[in-house]
């Protein structure tokens, strides 16, 4: 592992010492533990009252209304959990493109997450995505002490969650780090990752060279991922239409994200690595500044 | 003489041109420049202006301009009359994928569909072209083709073996997939719907009324599958006769010389005692050969291995008498499915066995209701506990989530642990209940054995239509148990099933939640393997819409106008070309002075 990527988890781990990691609509979801949960559980901090429907728990059915009124009335309390985070990184070649400090940006954000997460009593497990989904080796314990794998894999993240998906916790928080740029439908990579969620938050991570096209000219445009080449002449119409299309890409992630119920963010490597800093999250009440 | 050269002007502007690319020619040169994707950058290929992919000679925009201009001045000083054409607009075609398309054998709508779409479509003229199939659902065949080489690459994959075609679905699909310029060919063997849309679609149909005979329905049901049926339809105008004959392997069960009036649907059912294997059943050659041959294999729901452990003599007796008569159960040899136990240590069954614990509590009551039932559970299908005295124990706890109470008691509860194995927890006196001597008793019996055999390993249908989805179960824990010493479970690793399809094809697919499911796309037998187990099951094509090809039409209909339709005429445009070249040369003078700045 190169010491650009250890610096970045080290900025990325003091970065998010600063946060703390919570769900949008309240607290977070996991398994039994001692936070108070979002949803209807078994606690006995009394939540509400709802007529009961089939499938309810016959067990909070309210039996003195019942007897008063002769109708079935459940009281819902909420539930105690563990609130765990899944990260996943994108290790496709794209992450590391050169020139840029995309796999930097990469790192340090699972490592700002990892210990928001951890700042808020969480769980974490970090999620490799190359050749399948797997959890490196050496990625126990504090995110400044991970021994991270390569970004070497010859394929998109989609290809990787096809090949083997993250086991991910039920109702945990899942976070994806990728730069979301391949061919395909979103939908693929959203909905095992929304699946029994609390929630999902996707940050495309790009490169300043991603969001503003190379310079003009004849250019011979070469895929790191694929090897594929193209070559084209880059004017500023070309340059035009290539900010249209990456704003209609984005714009398909973000309809694909509210589908599922996912927050999406887009972080520009060079710009994160400066400032380190999610005002969007924070906004969006992902994340509370300690 | 070629025309240009009778005007000396033009020939001067063509002149021009090869000194113009000499120039432009030794500027050439590419600069390699890795990006994380090309997909932002495809849609740079259909750009008319700028961006333009690189074929043979790639130079900067100021030399196709004045490139351009050198053209349209030659061209325009011969006063030429020139073909316009605006048949660049990319092009969708909506492919019938639906079986009625193989009906007639060479002559095949699909056949002709085919000759046509190699004869027709312009492909010299490099528009891009989009294939999708309408089947079931619309699906999109491969990338854009831009020559004829590729599109017959990608019509490989157009096979012609879905149950039903949803056109109207598959045009919007079209619609949306090639933008709102792109024009539309639908190919297909039945008319279009009351309206096409003016100038955007066209629609071809190579189908035509024949006479078919086929099987449209089959169905095999008993213990080991002894009993079957068959329909027979005539979708002919006429009487038909036909031999249908039935076959085990190589032994003929049936055949039989059948005479259908038009239209006629007959139904032929018979029983097959001592038949264990895969029936065939098939009816002469004709227009549709699909729909000619049907495969069933013997349907049976897996027997639940049951244990029963009960102390009283009299409630054992009770239980195995009733579990018998399910004819759902077999004796456990070894590992039980479902283990019926008044007192059990949990920790001591096997994860996948089911667990029934029979309470007998001394602080019991008689409870007469109200009764409350969660009817979304499996166990209470069709059950009625009217009039039902029930007696068991009458404290409020009792782990698991209530099935039946009485009032706020729970006297039946159930729970899933981490490993996916169940617990039933019955509370049931006999002496103080009704429950064993009315019909809610084999009711729920034949509901528990029915729930537990229908989540053993294997097949849960066995002959399918063409299209369905088979739907397997696979055995083992969803999970390993907890360790000893309380440490957490970990997940096993996911499983995999190895699909041989009809074709002699391969396939991998992943189970999840010990459940995977497998489309099918083909008519014979597919064979599955799920760790040592082997299981088959049957496809076959049964639809009565498919087979009738009463109303196949062949036809044309709609034309591509006004926008991107290439409507070739030949017309003076010397005016225009020259009008153009203004245009252009302003545009040039637009952009070197730019440049200049």
């Amino acid at each position: 592992m190169s010491s650009s990527l250890r610096q970045a988890l080290l900025e990325g781990e003091r970065a998010g010492s600063h946060y703390v990691l919570t769900t949008p609509r309240g607290l977070p979801l996991g398994t039994v533990g001692p936070h108070q949960g979002a949803r209807t559980g078994s606690s006995l901090e009394f939540r509400e009252h709802r007529d009961y429907q089939p499938g309810d728990d016959l067990r909070y059915v309210d039996w003195s209304v019942y007897a008063r009124s002769d109708k079935l009335v459940v009281k819902l309390y909420h539930e105690e959990v563990t609130p765990h985070l899944d990260i996943v990184v994108d290790s496709s070649r794209s992450m590391a493109l050169a020139g840029t400090t995309k796999a930097e940006a990469a790192v340090g954000l699972a490592a700002f997450f990892a210990v928001a997460a951890e700042n808020a009593g969480m769980t974490q497990k970090l999620w490799w995505a190359g050749d399948g989904c797997a959890q490196p080796p050496a990625c126990q314990g504090r995110a400044h002490t991970w021994d991270l794998p390569a970004f070497d894999f010859a394929a998109s993240f989609a290809e990787s969650f096809a090949r083997r998906p993250p086991l991910f916790r039920p109702r945990g928080l899942r976070v994806l780090l990728s730069d979301l740029l391949w061919l395909g439908d979103p939908m693929h990579v959203l909905a095992p990752c929304a699946d029994r969620a609390t929630a999902t938050i996707v940050l495309q991570i790009l490169a300043d060279a991603d969001v503003r096209p190379p310079e003009r000219g004849n250019l011979r445009l070469l895929d790191v991922e694929s090897g594929q080449t193209l070559e084209l002449l880059v004017d500023d119409a070309a340059a035009r239409r290539y900010g249209a299309a990456l704003e209609r890409h984005e714009s398909n992630w973000r309809e694909a994200c509210r589908r599922v119920g996912a927050i999406m963010t887009i972080v520009v490597a060079e710009e994160w690595l400066e400032e380190r800093r999610l005002d969007e999250l924070v906004a969006a009440e992902v994340l509370q500044v300690l | 003489m070629l025309p240009l050269f009778t005007t000396p002007w033009a020939f001067a502007a063509l002149l021009a041109i090869p000194a113009l690319a000499g120039l432009y020619w030794l500027r050439n040169s590419f600069r390699l420049v890795p990006v994380s994707s090309l997909l932002l950058w495809l849609d740079q290929a259909e750009a008319r202006t700028s961006g333009l992919r690189v074929r043979r000679l790639q130079t900067p925009l100021l030399f196709f301009l004045e490139l351009t201009v050198l053209i349209l001045l030659a061209v325009a000083a011969t006063g030429p009359r020139l073909e316009t054409s605006q048949g660049h607009w990319p092009l969708v075609v909506v492919l019938d994928d639906s079986y009625s398309m193989l009906a007639g054998g060479d002559e095949s709508p699909k056949a002709l569909a085919l000759e046509m779409v190699a004869d027709e479509l312009r492909w010299g003229d490099e528009y891009p072209v989009r294939f999708v199939l309408a089947g079931t659902s619309p699906q999109v065949l491969g990338e854009t083709a831009h020559d004829w080489s590729a599109g017959r690459e990608l019509l490989r994959g157009w096979r012609c073996l879905s149950p039903a075609a949803r056109l109207s679905e598959a045009m919007a699909f079209a619609a949306e997939l090639g933008g709102d310029k792109s024009r539309i060919l639908v190919v297909t063997d039945q008319k279009p719907p009351d309206e096409l849309p003016a100038g955007r679609i066209v629609w071809r149909a190579f189908g035509r009324h024949q006479s078919n005979l086929a099987l449209v329905r089959a169905g095999r049901a008993g213990q080991g599958g002894q009993r079957c049926f068959f329909e027979i339809a005539n979708f002919s105008a006429a009487e038909q006769t036909t031999s249908f004959l039935l076959k085990e392997a190589d032994r003929s069960i049936m055949n039989e010389r059948l005479t259908l009036k038009p239209k006629e649907v007959r139904r032929v059912s018979l029983q097959i005692k001592g038949v264990d294997g895969a029936l065939s059943a098939s009816l002469p050659d004709d227009a549709l050969a699909i729909d000619n041959h049907v495969i069933l294999l013997p349907e049976e729901l897996p027997k639940a291995a049951v244990e029963i452990q009960v102390k009283d003599d009299a409630l054992r007796a009770l239980m195995e008498n009733s579990f018998d008569a399910t004819g759902l159960t077999k004796k456990s040899a070894g590992k039980a499915d479902l283990f019926v136990v008044d007192d059990v240590d949990l920790a001591s069954v096997d994860a996948e066995t089911w667990v029934v614990q029979l309470l007998r509590e001394k602080e019991a009551d008689a409870f007469t209701g109200p009764f409350v039932v969660d009817r979304t559970h499996p166990l209470t299908e069709g059950l009625s506990l009217q009039g039902v005295v029930w007696g068991g124990g009458k404290a409020e706890d009792l782990p698991g989530r209530p099935v039946i109470l009485a009032g706020s008691v729970p006297l039946l509860t159930e729970v899933e642990n981490a490993t996916g194995q169940r617990i039933l927890r019955w509370r049931l006196r006999p002496d103080l209940s009704t429950l064993t001597e009315l019909p809610a008793w084999p009711v729920l019996v034949w509901n528990l054995v029915h729930w537990r055999a229908t989540e053993l390993p294997g097949l849960r249908a066995t002959n399918l239509r063409l299209g369905q989805s088979a739907v397997l179960k696979v055995g083992g824990p969803l999970r390993e148990p907890p360790a000893a010493n309380g440490t957490r479970s970990v997940p096993t690793t996911m499983d995999s099933i190895a699909v041989r399809k009809p074709s002699g094809a391969s396939q991998k697919l992943n189970v999840h939640s010990r459940r995977a499911t497998i489309l099918t796309d083909d008519v014979g037998v597919y064979e599955v393997r799920s760790g040592d187990k082997n299981y088959s099951f049957a496809v076959n094509a049964l639809s009565a819409e498919e087979s009738d090809l009463s109303s196949c039409v062949s036809g044309r209909w709609g034309e591509w106008t006004e926008d991107g339709v290439p409507e070739s005429a030949l017309r003076t445009v010397a005016w225009v070309l020259l009008l153009l070249a203004l245009g252009v040369l302003t545009w040039h003078l637009a952009l070197a002075s730019r440049g200049a700045r």
